[in-house]
């Protein structure tokens, strides 16, 4: 049990942080079906459609309560303690999760002679949650895509990924001032990686990996519910820049 | 190392129901500096507490500042040592002894800001009662696993269309022990000098911290009163599946079909469990 400082002049803060040592297991049942089609000369190209159902009971989620006289009690403490909120994990109850994924892979053998050792790859991942509390699904993305290009040739490679994440909801604000239904969100996010690998010779090669290079934040919050203007929707940005990691490889 | 020996051999005997008198007591150390005190062990009847420690002696204040630091200093030479705190042995207190043997770590020496810990700036919370450590039983320090798989791959062809597809399935049955009990241990309040509890106290290092037991003590970190877990009986398999029968079957079934020669069809099904993280459950 932890309990915040009394004396703090941030009287919106008094909390009591408490380990629920009844916390059950979630369990989840896993449905999935595909359907893949592979096609080219060597059998190399995909384009794949498919759909996942994920049936969760039981999940954990953390709960923020007033302190009542019954709960002081139960963890020792008395009335002294009546201002504080209570912090806690809970089996929330159950939930669902279902989606569809798409996969599309191939090499361009069709492009002119000077563009050959060039493949493009796609894949999409959209997702729905239905549940009874679903703000404890905190870490949700709704939508993720990835896409780009491989360009190889005897001499070098070069891989440009880009990830596209959708909007993330996060866990519910409540408070003074607070509209209902307000929420963390984390804002759509676009990350660029290059890697680019150039063989000096057999076994020896030099190469650069770059992460995030058109240097999106790392994190974009924003906290928003019914009414909430736009100008008063960021939160916190996180940027840490971009980076990159250049080396020699050598295989003897 | 004849005093960490001897140090060892007056903590088993006490913990056994023998008696312990000053005469078996070695020196005590004083003048310990803070950043050099680690203290191993200590038992506690009643008032009393007896602290097992190590000190270590530097040649000057820069050479302990290294030492702080996490560096090596350059000279220093290590004593344990025995000491005995909160009242004087009485006949009383030798009563009580054989009548309370219990065991705790004194995370306090690291936290509390006194070497080996003060009693006087620490009360036992109301309602919560030490359960006497029974120091035979064996203590086991983590999860159990134990697994079996049994699987098996079919490929066949389906009548009806006339394809060649695989099935794969089997059975995973595993024991997954986990006791969180909050036993051998008794839960202390830090509080200020002015009696204060942690919530209310001004002091510095005010914030509750955990006394735990000998066992709990081998390998925990008790600079900061965390305890060190048993595991005797809290997830046992016979157990979990009276109490929940729905977390001790976990079907699993892949199945791909051939529609052609480039078309697949992948089917899967599986239960799984997730189990919440110790940090989550952990008494406290």
């Amino acid at each position: 049990m932890t309990v915040t400082d009394p004396n703090t002049t941030n009287t919106n803060n008094l909390l009591i942080t408490v380990n629920n040592t009844a916390l059950n297991p979630w369990t989840s049942e896993n449905t999935d079906l595909a359907l893949e089609y592979y096609f080219g000369k060597t059998g190399g190209n995909v384009i794949s459609v498919g759909g996942f159902r994920k049936d969760i009971k039981d999940f954990s989620a953390t709960r923020r309560e007033d302190a009542t006289p019954e709960l002081l009690e139960s963890f020792g403490l008395d009335d002294s303690y009546a201002a504080y909120d209570v912090q806690y994990r809970f089996n929330a109850g159950d939930a669902r999760v279902a989606g569809i994924e798409f996969n599309y892979r191939q090499s361009l053998t069709f492009l002119p002679h000077w563009a050959r050792g060039l493949d493009v790859f796609y894949n999409k991942n959209q997702q729905r949650l239905q549940g009874t509390t679903l703000a404890d699904f905190s870490n949700f993305v709704r939508r993720s895509d990835n896409y780009g290009f491989t360009f190889s040739r005897p001499k070098f490679t070069l891989r440009v990924k880009v990830n596209d994440i959708g909007r993330q909801r996060r866990n519910l604000i409540t408070g003074t001032n607070m509209s209902p239904s307000t929420y963390r969100w984390r804002a759509p996010r676009r990350a660029v990686d290059i890697d680019f690998e150039y063989r000096i010779r057999r076994g020896i090669s030099v190469f650069v990996a770059g992460r995030n290079v058109i240097d999106a934040p790392s994190r974009h919050e924003e906290v928003y519910g019914i009414g909430t203007p736009e100008y008063s929707r960021p939160n916190a940005y996180w940027l840490h820049g971009i980076n990159y990691v250049m080396g020699f490889k050598g295989s003897f | 190392m004849t005093g960490a020996r001897h140090a060892d051999r007056l903590l088993r005997h006490a913990v056994q129901g023998g008696e312990v008198t000053l005469a078996h007591l070695l020196p005590p150390a004083r003048g310990i500096e803070h950043d050099a005190f680690r203290g191993d062990g200590s038992i506690e009847v009643g008032d009393m507490r007896i602290v097992k420690g190590e000190v270590a002696v530097f040649a000057d204040a820069d050479e302990r500042e290294v030492d702080r630091r996490g560096q090596q200093p350059a000279a220093v030479t290590a004593h344990h040592f025995i000491e005995v705190r909160g009242i004087a042995l009485d006949a009383a207190d030798r009563a009580r002894m054989h009548a309370l043997h219990k065991v705790v770590l004194d995370p306090i020496a690291e936290t509390g800001g006194v070497p080996g810990g003060n009693p006087d700036v620490f009360v036992q919370l109301e309602g919560v009662d030490p359960v006497p450590i029974d120091v035979r039983q064996p203590r086991e320090h983590a999860d159990h696993f134990q697994l079996g798989i049994a699987g098996a791959d079919h490929d066949a062809c389906l009548a009806t269309a006339a394809s060649p597809f695989t099935l794969k399935t089997g059975l995973d049955l595993r024991r997954m022990d986990r006791d969180i009990r909050d036993h051998n241990r008794s839960r202390y309040n830090f509080v200020g000098p002015d009696g204060s509890n942690a919530a209310t106290s001004t002091d510095d290092f005010a914030g509750p911290y955990n006394l735990v037991d000998e066992g709990f003590y081998r390998g925990g970190r008790t600079e900061y009163g965390e305890p060190w877990l048993q595991y005797p009986d809290n997830y046992k398999l016979y157990d979990l599946f009276v109490a929940h029968p729905e977390y001790g079957f976990f079907p699993s079934a892949n199945v791909v079909f051939n529609l052609t020669q480039n078309l697949l069809l992948r089917a899967s099904y599986a239960k799984t469990i997730n189990r919440p993280n110790l940090d989550q459950i952990i008494p406290g």
